[in-house]
């Protein structure tokens, strides 16, 4: 019956926007049939006049008739819809200060939930983007004492891969770090990767140009690369021929065989290597050979997918026998040194197989996802209190409304349709906001990201929002609508008639005492103690970030600039040649103006992306037993390293030119170490050997200081002279520290320019000052501190002009009453007394309920913490004070106003 | 003459359908006709009856036209579309069906 449609739907669009002329079309039709019906009377012998009546009466009401018609429409609901939106509109804009205040808070609201979802998401809960994501999975070792890691090592890998059942296919994969990639006669940074042949068939990546290397490739050496799509983008402008092309990876020539889609991010939020090359290639692109025989010394990392049909648990219980078995097999080839650890292993270590759906979980993820919850819980408690504000001030709005609601009624409106109506002006409001607010969300997510990256650039995170993101504002959105919609509109139709439609307000006043603690107090109340909680949990956190920065960290953070070198990158490989690249860049350094002292080390203080351990095997030549090995934290200096931190020597000296390639090797110890290996005795001229081997003379010892970080405990630290190292052989770049006066940029420059005069082929990185560093350690403190003290204050202001906007509208109501009252002899300080009551009640009732919550919720944050108690005095104390002083400044302000009330003028009102 | 019977909403429907079936009409016309052709029992309930057209034409079974009436007047003029036709034969079918079996009813003792 489509035939039908032909007919229905010119009708149907002509109803919708031709209505006026189908309107007059209607009557029309009706005033012709009433004519006839007047003809009849008239032939029948009435006056004309008498006919028109009996016409009327017989066709019966001409209204009902128009508007039974009307329904036939059956675009009934478009129409009432669009109506309802105009007249929406109309309310909304004839109070604009209400209509901003409210739009503000919900955008504000809906935007800052969305973009800490946008960030949670991207860091947290996002999938990979490859098939069947959820068949990934990821190994770590535990190991006897309880720690984690997630790194394995290649025998381990190569028999894992062979013997496995469960897997359909497995993948080894490890950083690079800083690679120095030439092309087209032009060299640059960027971050590299090295992985087995079935890194890409195992993830199941689709190439956007060219192919993948597979495991031939791998065995083959075959010398080829994959890019990264932002690095094919950002470095070779997206040529459209870049398969096949040449480039040199740290001078090794590679092809580049094909590029990776753009939503591919690599396995590790945060971390996006812009090139993989496969894996048996490392020992061309790395100083010191690669340790592809070494059963223990973990490097690599693991991620396979299970076959279709094994669960996890299943794979799971085949690798708990698989290590075992691994295990047994590797332990002839440990070492004297490692018997013992062997043995504690086979006992208690285990492979764990856990989800990889969302790639690899150390780093980022890890670090940030229980902040983001805390803060994700935070805005969602400014969006509940923004919107129990909105639910009261449409709440106040409707009452205002009475009157016209009861007309409304009066005139024979359905309850359906007016609470339709309402309900439509409230999510029209929702929706408004729901807009501005993604857009503030936008803005927000890209902020919050700056925020988070420390690095030399932003971090590699894909913020743009997907559908799960765009859902859930427009499910916030709508939410909202309803649910601060549904309440007034409910309850401005469920009203008296008869008392409404009287003029005058006194039936106001009379409802208002009834309901002593109606809807609008409570919801007031319960603001306050949100906010209360949210306040409190702010200044836990300034708190802690307060007792972080305060720490000593053992030298001086101001005015010490730090920039890092790789002359390896720029084809420096022997020992003498960098050494002198180093001697040179540093006795240059000192040379300039504004620079008080110079030095270089093999790891920054506060370093963030690596430290190195080792273990000290025997003091004085004797040997220490094998379990009892002190563990140490290495690092290799310049002479003037201390002198330039500012961390004073204890006794001894500082190194010094005579401290070189040739001369017998010394080192410098920490306070703690000395303590530990020589007691109270004196340790100068004492030897103590490092695992492998070496031994060392110690010529000085030195005050703690924080090693990684204002976090770390005093460790015990061995200093030994920089250019007594193997410098070809070392892994890391090295950083050169200068403790300058003066301006920072115009150091930055010279630095720079230093540099560049000596080799201009050096590139300059992660050049940051001390003290900027130390701060970006303390990124996720400072995150959830700065956040959650934004969202404490807006909480508060909210909760404010709730309480604010409650009493006003009080006041307003009863401006008859109080003249009344004034008239009677009430003084001025009666009538404030009066009000300000009201605000007291309020608020102490919403501090007492809040407070057990803002200690229950503190105790949650107990692990975010540092040197605060949860039950911190001055955070309850001062956080309640504090919103209880600005609360009752709010209804201080209605109070003073209802006290200026004339009440000649109150009365008249009425 | 007995009281003029009130007519269901679905026999209106009909009435009208087999009214216009052969002859557009418009709606005073289409009244008359049905009290006309029914001998003066049938009458139609003038409040019912343009609502009625309304909500057919609305359902596609019939089609109008703005034309002239008798004495000139402008007039809207309803008749049949195709499928309206065949729902008309559809809906004689039943109801004579319907009639039959209340009247077999209504005829045993």
């Amino acid at each position: 019956m489509m035939m039908r449609w032909l007919y229905k739907l010119p009708l149907r669009l002509r109803s919708l926007f031709r209505r006026d002329q189908v309107e007059l079309e209607l009557t029309d039709e009706l005033r012709f049939h009433l004519g006839k019906l007047m003809e009849e009377n008239v032939a029948r012998g009435m006056t004309p006049e008498e006919a028109r009546y009996a016409a009327l009466r017989e066709l019966g009401g001409v209204e009902q008739i128009k508007e039974e018609c009307r329904d036939m429409r059956r675009v009934n609901y478009i129409e009432n819809f669009l109506q309802d939106i105009c007249y929406g509109m109309r309310m909304l804009a004839k109070n604009p200060g209400v209509t901003t205040v409210v739009l503000l808070s919900l955008a504000l609201g809906i935007g800052a939930n969305t973009a800490i979802f946008s960030l949670l998401n991207a860091v947290v809960l996002k999938a990979l983007p490859v098939q069947h994501s959820e068949q990934l999975v990821q190994f770590s070792e535990t190991y006897p004492d309880g720690s984690e890691n997630s790194n394995l090592s290649y025998p381990y890998f190569e028999r894992l891969r062979h013997r496995n059942q469960s897997l359909s296919g497995v993948f080894a994969f490890t950083e690079l770090g800083r690679v120095n990639v030439g092309f087209a006669g032009k060299a640059d940074l960027a971050i590299g990767q090295v992985a087995t042949g079935g890194y890409f068939s195992t993830l199941g990546l689709t190439p956007v140009a060219g192919r993948y290397f597979t495991d031939e490739d791998d065995k083959a050496r075959s010398p080829v690369a994959v890019i990264s799509y932002a690095f094919w983008q950002r470095r070779f402008g997206g040529d459209p021929f870049i398969v096949d092309k040449s480039i040199t990876v740290n001078q090794a020539p590679l092809t580049v065989i094909g590029v990776t889609p753009p939503a591919f991010l690599g396995l590790q939020v945060g971390d996006s290597p812009d090139i993989t090359v496969p894996m048996t290639l490392l020992g061309q692109l790395t100083p010191g050979p690669p340790d592809w025989d070494g059963a223990f010394d973990t490097w690599l990392e693991i991620m396979g997918r299970l076959k279709s049909g094994v669960t996890r648990q299943q794979a799971q219980a085949e690798f708990d026998l698989l290590h075992h078995q691994l295990l047994t097999d590797f332990a002839p080839t440990a070492g004297p040194d490692e018997r013992q650890y062997v043995a504690r292993m086979l006992a208690n270590s285990r492979l764990n197989v856990k989800p990889g759906a969302k790639g690899f979980e150390w780093g980022l993820r890890h670090d940030f996802s229980l902040p983001l919850q805390i803060l994700m819980m935070m805005v969602g408690a400014v969006l509940l209190i923004a919107c129990a504000n909105v639910a009261n001030l449409l709440l106040a709005r409707a009452t205002a409304r009475q009157k016209e609601i009861a007309v409304r009624l009066a005139l024979g409106a359905g309850r359906a349709r007016l609470v339709r109506q309402l309900l439509t002006e409230s999510v029209l409001l929702a929706a408004i906001s729901g807009a501005v607010g993604f857009l503030v969300a936008w803005w927000g997510s890209q902020l919050l990201l700056r925020m988070v990256s420390t690095g030399d650039s932003p971090l590699p995170v894909d913020l743009t929002p997907d559908l799960r993101i765009l859902a859930f504002t427009t499910g916030v959105s709508l939410l909202t609508g309803v649910l601060f919609g549904l309440a007034p509109a409910l309850r401005a139709t469920r009203i008296n008639l008869t008392p409404s439609l009287k003029e005058g307000r006194g039936q106001f006043a009379g409802q208002g005492r009834r309901r002593a603690f109606g809807l609008d107090r409570i919801l007031v109340a319960a603001q306050i103690a949100l906010s209360l909680t949210l306040l409190v949990g702010a200044v836990l956190f300034v708190r802690s970030l307060q007792k972080l920065w305060a720490i000593d960290p053992g030298y001086d953070r101001n005015n010490v600039l730090m920039f890092s070198l790789d002359p390896r990158l720029a084809g420096y490989k022997e020992n003498g040649k960098l050494a002198d690249l180093y001697r040179r860049v540093l006795n240059d350094l000192r040379t300039l103006p504004g620079v008080r002292s110079a030095s270089l080390s093999l790891v920054r203080p506060v370093d963030d992306e690596a430290y190195w351990v080792n273990v000290i095997s025997a003091i004085d030549g004797r040997k220490l037993p094998e379990n009892e090995g002190i563990r140490i934290a290495v690092n290799a200096l310049s002479p003037g390293y201390f002198a330039t931190l500012g961390t004073p020597m204890l006794i001894g000296r500082e190194f010094g030119p005579e401290d070189n390639e040739k001369s017998p090797q010394v080192a410098i110890i920490s306070e703690i170490l000395a303590r530990r290996c020589f007691g109270s005795e004196n340790p100068l001229g004492r030897s103590i050997t490092r695992h492998g081997g070496a031994q060392f003379r110690i010529v000085g010892v030195v005050k703690d200081s924080r090693y990684g970080g204002v976090r770390d405990l005093p460790r015990s630290v061995l200093y030994t002279p920089f250019f007594q190292l193997s410098l070809a052989d070392v892994f890391f770049s090295t950083t050169f520290e200068v403790r300058y006066s003066g301006g920072l940029s115009t150091m930055l420059d010279e630095v720079r320019r230093q540099v560049h005069t000596i080799d201009p082929t050096l590139p300059l990185f992660r050049v940051k000052t001390l003290e900027v560093q130390t701060r970006d350690s303390f990124v996720k403190e400072r995150l959830i501190a700065t956040l959650s003290t934004f969202f404490g204050f807006l909480a508060v202001l909210l909760a404010c002009i709730g309480l604010y906007g409650t009493l006003a509208f009080g006041v307003a109501r009863r401006t008859g009453e109080i003249g009344v009252r004034m008239a009677l002899g009430a003084r001025q300080h009666d009538v404030l007394w009066m009000v300000l009551r009201e605000t007291l009640l309020v608020v102490t009732i919403g501090v007492a309920v809040g407070f057990p919550c803002a200690v229950a919720a503190s105790r949650l944050l107990a692990s975010q913490l540092f040197g605060v108690k949860p039950t911190d005095v001055v955070a309850l104390s001062g956080g309640s004070l504090l919103l209880a002083a600005v609360a009752l400044f709010a209804g201080y302000l209605p109070a003073k106003r209802a006290s200026e009330v004339d009440p000649m003028v109150a009365l008249r009102y009425e | 003459m007995s009281k003029p019977t009130d007519l269901v909403q679905g026999t209106l429907d009909l009435l009208i359908l087999k009214t216009i079936a052969l002859d557009p009409m418009h709606g005073w016309g289409i009244a008359q006709r049905i009290r006309q052709v029914s001998g003066e029992v049938l009458q139609v309930n003038q409040g019912a009856l343009y609502p009625a057209l309304h909500r057919l034409e609305q359902s596609g079974w019939i089609k109008a036209k703005w034309g002239e009436s008798d004495n000139n007047r402008r007039a809207k003029f309803y008749s049949l579309t195709t499928a309206g036709r065949k729902y008309l034969e559809q809906e004689q079918a039943n109801w004579q069906r319907l009639s039959a079996a209340i009247g077999l009813v209504l005829e045993t003792p």
